[in-house]
């Protein structure tokens, strides 16, 4: 034991070379350790203010959204996807488009870029003395009355409506290409 | 406690923390085992001793830092899975009466002590460290790693054993 202590007491001695020679560079060297920088007291939010501050920006965004809306009962209640869906084939075909559609049965807008070729047409046949042509897209379709719609299909099959839309529109095509 | 008792505590405290530096840094050095790195985490622990301090207020400001080091230390081992001494020879320096001879063989026999507590596991490396480098009371340790003394005691028993085990055989081995 006492063998053990006097090895012991020649390895601290290494040991505190080993210290003394280390720390002898390290006081020549300059040393000074600084915190990293901190955002100011004033920034840094305490968890309760920020649960506080929180709370009340919420209060403010709905008090400005009640204000702006007069009434929760604008507010709609459901969502837009069956005004979405109700284009979509499959979701008329379920029965649902009826509903999501215009109440007022007419079919939708015509498309811009067909009402200018239709109007295109009109013009044309106006100059060559033609009456002007109907087409199925301008007719109105009374919606809910299955037999009405059917008979107008005939008709217009009977007139070769649908024969004289797909030459025009050949003849068309071809004045643009 | 009054605002200015409390500031002066405070300041107090700070000054304690600065003024064991070298301890902080000839624990760092047991660690790592060269000066280059201490140096840099010797840095690292001051600068996160000091922007903890306030938040933390430590009660025993010289067993915290330690413990801060000690945390450095070890991440820093982690990070570069340790590569043991790496200039161990170019840093020393001569002191006075000492031949190039007799300094070269100091050199090599601190350079087994250091590879000797290197190769301790952890728990014992880390008791001996701080109470070899860092000169901390076996209470220090104990508060700072969180065990009781007497584990800090046979702990510091084993890691001497095997040092002097390690160093005896190299020693005995070069000079045999």
């Amino acid at each position: 034991m006492e063998n053990q202590d006097k090895a012991w007491r020649e390895i601290q001695l290494l040991i505190e070379r080993d210290k003394a020679a280390a720390l002898d560079e390290f006081r020549r060297l300059p040393f000074r350790p600084e915190a990293p920088a901190r955002p100011p007291a004033w920034f840094r939010l305490h968890p309760a203010l920020a649960a506080v501050a929180a709370s009340l920006l919420l209060a403010v965004a709905l008090l400005s959204f009640w204000l702006l809306r007069a009434n929760w009962e604008s507010v709609p209640t459901t969502p837009t996807w069956s005004g979405i869906l109700s284009d979509s084939f499959l979701y008329a075909k379920a029965g649902s488009g009826e509903s999501a559609r215009s109440v007022d049965g007419a079919m939708g807008p015509m498309s811009p870029y067909f009402a200018a070729w239709a109007d295109t047409l009109e013009r044309s046949a106006t100059v060559s003395g033609e009456s002007p042509r109907t087409f199925p897209e301008q007719m109105v379709v009374e919606r809910g009355d299955p037999e009405e719609v059917s008979r107008k299909i005939s008709r217009a099959i009977q007139e070769d409506v649908f024969e004289r839309l797909l030459s025009d529109l050949h003849e068309f095509h071809e004045k643009e290409a | 406690m009054a605002p200015q008792l409390v500031l002066v505590r405070e300041r107090y405290d700070r000054q304690e923390l600065l003024a064991s530096r070298d301890r902080v840094y000839c624990l760092c050095l047991g660690f790592v085992g060269n000066a280059a790195d201490a140096r840099d985490l010797a840095q690292e622990t001051f600068a996160k001793a000091l922007a903890h301090f306030e938040a933390d207020r430590p009660a025993n400001p010289q067993a915290w830092i330690m413990r801060i080091a000690r945390n450095t230390c070890l991440d820093q081992a982690r990070r570069k899975k340790s590569r043991g001494p790496q200039h161990p020879i170019s840093e020393w320096h001569a002191v006075d009466g000492r031949t190039p001879e007799s300094e070269a063989g100091r050199e090599e026999e601190i350079a087994i002590v250091r590879r000797a507590i290197a190769g301790l596991p952890g728990r014992l490396r880390e008791v001996l460290v701080m109470r070899e480098y860092g000169e901390l009371s076996y209470q220090e340790i104990a508060l700072a790693l969180g065990i009781g003394t007497g584990t800090v005691m046979s702990r510091l028993n084993r890691a001497r054993s095997a040092v002097l085990r390690f160093y005896q055989e190299e020693h005995h081995g070069k000079s045999g």
